[in-house]
């Protein structure tokens, strides 16, 4: 496994006359869990983008497992082992919890361009399916649409379908977003699996979650990083206490 | 009712009625039913592209067009005994012009695909719309295979062992060819290629974020889509033996649709309920006034405010299992 697993030097991007990327450098080595934070609009979910390859930087270099992935599409970098999950839930609303995960191990064991065997008669496809439903706890709920899934069920799932790419990495756009107490527990113990796994980049806003998993933190402000560390370092910031954690100077 | 009960009586209706009037004798209503298997065959086209992938395109009848073009001036060519190209005369067998229309439609649709496919929404539409009107302008412009008169084919094409002017005959090509198509768009829908397909409707971005790259799946279903649609197209010039511009025009992209909304979207069966529907009700109320369209249209305000599953959906009470 190459080390860092995602590196990006020097990215910039604006839009018009707003920097939402400012000459960023920022590394994801291997079995680490690295928090992103900053207020509304510093730029963490652009530079997810851009690391997704929704948006193109202006400048800079993304390298994924040691190759430069600028070039490449969206869905060739999820094929490389990126796995997202989204701030708002994104899932296949009218599937059924089981054939979303389907969809997902289809995806990543060949090609979708088969056109006439029936893709649930697959056992082996499903068991796979099935068995990371069961990982998230979801396995009771396979039946039903994603559409029917309570908002917390709905995180669940998408973890669920990232974990089911098999990935290399994984990038998560605040996961915790709107979980209830409980739900942000849990999710807290499965992030600290699913790093042994693969590492991640993690956007967050509950600084509780994000200080009890985090290996490395870095704080963003207007596209820029004004600050990176270990987690007491990050804490103890000045800069940080101003800009972020609501602390007057 | 299930939905599998109610295509079970459609299939029955559609191959057992035209026999019915084969046998008391009214050719009349036999080409009412090769109308309606003709039709139904474009819409499952459209549906394939539209109700399964989310494609709404306005430009189907582009495809429609080529087929019935493709098989008029082949037979026009074949008739007259004058080469298309030095050393090919045309032909007036099916099994020759079907893969050929279809393989044309395809490599236009492709063409038009690769294009259009780059925007979505309205932008879709629109674009789909302009190459087909674009095609229509040119096939009334073309004064070679009859400009806006079009072009009569003198005598239905043939198939191998069968008198397609026959009435019961034609039909039951038409037929099969329908029943052969709604099988095997049954299956595409099962597939690993459907699953990608109907994900991509819902949620697009979701499937990209998995490893799967829209364009190509989105682009074969066009392609696929638009093959089938130009078979219709075909078979429809050869039902009519006529072919004019009238086939690329918006108002056939338009009814075609139709056929598929009628009956309810993205549900496999639903365009030859539509198309039944839609050629009874010009059949019969046209016969009562000649504004029947304002009914139609009443109907069709109808399904889209209350029965957002179409025909099939109201008659079977079913949701649609994706």
């Amino acid at each position: 496994m190459p080390n860092p697993v995602i590196e990006i030097t020097n990215l910039s991007k604006s839009f018009g006359a707003i920097q939402a990327t400012q000459d960023l450098s920022i590394t994801l080595n291997f079995g680490e869990i690295h928090a992103l934070i900053g207020p509304n609009g510093a730029g963490k979910s652009t530079l997810i983008k851009q690391i997704t390859g929704y948006i193109q930087p202006d400048q800079g270099q993304i390298r994924f497992l040691g190759q430069t992935i600028n070039q490449l599409s969206p869905a060739s970098r999820a094929k490389l082992g990126l796995a997202q999950t989204f701030q708002v839930s994104s899932l296949i609303m009218e599937y059924s919890c089981v054939d979303n995960l389907l969809l997902v191990v289809q995806a990543r064991s060949g090609s979708s361009f088969s056109f006439f065997a029936a893709v649930r008669d697959d056992q082996k496809l499903l068991a796979q399916a099935r068995s990371y439903l069961d990982q998230v706890g979801l396995s009771e709920r396979h039946h039903l649409p994603a559409s029917a899934l309570s908002h917390g069920e709905r995180r669940q799932l998408e973890i669920a379908m990232a974990l089911a790419l098999e990935p290399k990495a994984f990038l998560l756009d605040e996961p915790m977003a709107g979980m209830d107490p409980a739900g942000v527990k849990n999710l807290i113990e499965r992030l600290k699996e699913m790093r042994l796994q693969a590492p991640i980049l993690l956007i967050e806003h509950d600084m509780a979650a994000v200080f009890a998993l985090a290996d490395r933190i870095t704080v963003l402000d207007y596209g820029r990083i004004i600050a990176t560390g270990s987690v007491d370092s990050i804490r103890n910031n000045e800069h940080v206490q101003t800009a972020y954690l609501g602390v007057a100077p | 009712m299930s939905e599998k009960y109610l295509n079970r009586i459609m299939i029955a209706l559609l191959v057992g009625l035209p026999w019915l009037a084969h046998w008391l004798d009214e050719p009349y209503y036999v080409s009412l039913a090769t109308r309606i298997a003709i039709l139904a065959l474009a819409g499952v086209g459209l549906n394939l592209a539209l109700g399964l992938g989310g494609m709404v395109s306005f430009g189907h009848a582009a495809f429609f067009g080529i087929g019935g073009y493709v098989t008029g001036i082949l037979a026009s060519h074949a008739l007259n005994y004058e080469p298309i190209i030095s050393g090919f005369m045309g032909t007036t067998q099916m099994l020759i012009i079907w893969p050929l229309a279809m393989l044309i439609a395809a490599v236009v649709a492709l063409f038009i695909g690769l294009l259009s496919l780059r925007t979505s929404g309205v932008y879709f539409i629109m674009i789909t719309l302009a190459f087909a009107q674009m095609i229509y302008y040119f096939s009334i412009s073309w004064p070679t295979y009859g400009g806006e008169d079009g072009l009569p084919i003198y005598m239905r094409n043939g198939f191998p062992g069968l008198n397609t002017l026959q009435p019961i005959q034609f039909f039951m090509i038409c037929c099969t060819l329908l029943l052969i198509t709604l099988w095997g768009v049954s299956r595409l829908q099962n597939s690993r290629f459907g699953n990608a397909l109907q994900a991509l409707r819902q949620n697009e971005t979701r499937v990209t974020s998995i490893g799967i790259n829209p364009l190509g799946i989105k682009l074969t279903a066009f392609v696929i889509s638009a093959t089938i649609t130009a078979l219709a197209g075909s078979l429809f010039a050869d039902l009519n033996r006529f072919v004019s511009p009238t086939m690329f025009s918006w108002h056939t992209s338009g009814e075609i649709m139709i056929f598929v909304i009628l009956g309810g979207l993205g549900r496999l069966y639903g365009p030859l309920a539509g198309a039944g529907l839609f050629i009874l009700c010009e059949a019969l109320l046209g016969g009562w006034t000649e504004y029947w369209q304002f009914f139609l249209g009443l109907l069709l305000l109808g399904v889209v405010l209350f029965a957002r599953g179409g025909l099939i959906g109201l008659l079977s009470r079913e949701q649609k299992n994706a």
